[in-house]
């Protein structure tokens, strides 16, 4: 079940030094590369349906197709390497075991979309990561990969490594562009979007780690062979983070498109201690939650999740067992994206903020049910309202607990206590 | 003189002025859009929300009125039950951690907060 597409060269020792990395394949592509034109690189990533791996899926070819010709200004790429979604750990493998794949990404995206500065912004907390990360960088420089010119071709190419300060809000990608800029990262207004005006008012890229790892083998193998796996609509492989109530938690990577149950049990162990499965988070903690039910029906794939009402996201997929408390975790989402609101527009700020109150009232078994259908109401009237998609990232999730687990919370209104404690008493 | 373009508001045909902001090209045909953050002075965050309008066929259906430049044939929806719902909801977010000392506040008589009550 699992592949070694993205991950090949993870299990080498010191993969993440250059010699070793040469040794096996790494910066192999730019001879290949350098014989394309720019535009036939944006045709073969567009062809070979790469999406983008922050969470959002967009087509990364496509993405890059917007940039605008001829403005003379400069395009730059910032490739995000926040990682702070809940539930993910997958670029941080990347930057560790397999720098290198990371920024011959990085020559490739730079060359076809004419860009000779790129920005890397990691987190903050990835205090040995960027370590690694920046050493990776000065071996490709002294070897001659980036600088003036790039492999002896006539290309320059900068990377900068800028590192966060711990707000989840910077990985959203304007706030990402304003933090880079040494402003408050407050994500901007769109439109204009980034690709027309980003970075320092010029057009910008933004991709994600894995998406931009993801490109040596596609330049190398051709399109058709990234699409060999997948879907027809969810090409590739991707880097599935699997925690929780699992025998076996860990980063796997497979192909999209399996069934979500299957992956549990057969690369995870399935459902620790012997427990019954409560529920799964597909895709980081701002996917809806799926029932054992909807789980048994859905496949790793853009397509299906959204038939199934949640999302794809980050691959970030967190099993919960029966012995979890919903409206904690309710509690826990809630506090986590209020904490994390950047302030400036009034839904989230305010918003988020009174439904951590409702939700804890709930909990000290203060709450009534009125409470629970304005938790409710208030998903409903924060969402798209705001200026970027973080208040969303809790309404949505939390909307989906209440309506597939408004027993809990009832429970919590109307006894003032949590059925597991009625449960456990009864 | 500036160049002048057509659009409806509610339905009805104002004309105004082309590229200006929604809040100062309707306010001079005497149409106001509630509003905390934006000034002309100040410029547009575009973050207090309380100035979205909904547009007919428009992507995205909702848009702040201070960073959305008026255009030709645009249909902007202001009195529409779901605009002024979002405006009462984002007045009550906005009260959350107000003080309301209006008896002794000195914007007391010359604040939006009080007017769109």
């Amino acid at each position: 079940m699992e592949v070694k597409i993205l991950s090949a060269r993870f299990d080498i020792e010191n993969a993440n030094r250059i010699d070793v990395a040469k040794q096996h394949g790494a910066y192999q592509t730019l001879d290949t590369l350098f014989a394309m034109e720019p535009a036939d690189v944006i045709e073969t990533v567009k062809a070979s349906g790469l999406r983008g791996r922050g969470g959002a899926g967009f087509p990364t070819g496509v993405k890059w197709g917007f940039l605008p010709k001829d403005t003379g200004k400069p395009v730059y790429l910032a490739v995000n390497a926040d990682e702070s979604e809940p539930a993910t750990f997958k670029d941080r493998f990347i930057l560790v075991r397999d720098p290198h794949a990371l920024i011959e990404g990085i020559i490739i995206c730079c060359y076809a979309i004419g860009c000779h500065d790129s920005y890397i912004y990691i987190r903050g907390e990835y205090t040995t990561q960027v370590k690694i990360l920046q050493q990776a960088i000065d071996e490709a420089y002294a070897a001659g990969y980036l600088g003036e010119r790039v492999a002896g071709r006539d290309f320059r190419l900068e990377v900068t490594v800028h590192r966060g300060a711990g707000a989840y809000v910077c990985g959203e990608e304007t706030a990402l562009l304003e933090s880079i800029e040494g402003k408050k990262g407050q994500p901007r207004s769109k439109p204009p979007f980034p690709a027309v005006v980003g970075l320092f008012g010029c057009p910008t890229i933004i991709n994600n780690v894995q998406s931009i790892a993801s490109l040596p083998f596609i330049i190398t193998n051709g399109a058709d062979a990234y699409k060999a796996y997948g879907t027809e609509k969810s090409c590739g492989t991707h880097l599935f983070g699997i925690s929780g109530h699992v025998e076996k938690p860990g980063m796997y990577e497979l192909p999209l498109g399996l069934p979500l149950a299957e992956v549990i049990d057969t690369v995870a162990g399935g459902v620790w201690k012997g427990r019954r499965l409560k529920g799964v988070i597909p895709g980081g903690s701002s996917t809806p939650v799926l029932t054992p039910e909807e789980m048994a029906t859905v496949t790793l794939d853009y397509e299906s999740m959204a038939a199934h009402k949640t999302m794809f996201g980050s691959g970030g997929i967190v099993v919960l067992d029966e012995t979890v408390d919903m409206v904690k975790l309710v509690e826990n989402l809630i506090a986590f994206y209020h904490h994390e609101s950047c302030g400036q527009c009034t839904p989230c700020r305010e918003g988020l903020g009174w439904m951590l109150k409702i939700v804890r009232r709930l909990l000290a078994g203060e709450g009534t049910v009125a409470d629970i259908e304005l938790l409710r109401e208030l998903c409903d009237n924060i969402e798209m309202k705001t200026v970027c998609v973080l208040s969303a990232a809790c309404t949505m999730p939390v909307r989906s607990y209440l309506d597939k687990f408004r027993n809990e919370f009832e429970a919590y209104a109307i006894d003032g206590a949590s059925e597991q404690t009625e449960q456990r008493e009864g | 003189m500036a160049e002048m373009v057509k659009l409806f508001v509610n339905g009805q045909e104002v004309e105004v002025e082309a590229g200006k902001n929604l809040i100062d090209a309707l306010q001079v045909v005497g149409i106001e859009i509630p509003h905390f953050c934006y000034h002309p002075a100040l410029g547009a965050d575009g973050n207090c929300r309380m100035c979205l309008v909904g547009i007919e066929d428009g992507r995205p259906p909702l848009v702040p009125a201070c960073k959305t430049p008026a255009q030709p044939g645009m249909k902007v929806l202001l009195d529409a039950e779901k605009i002024k719902k979002i405006q009462r909801d984002i007045l009550e977010l906005e009260l959350i951690n107000h003080p309301i000392d209006c008896p002794v506040c000195d914007q007391a008589g010359e604040c939006t907060l009080q007017d769109y009550y």
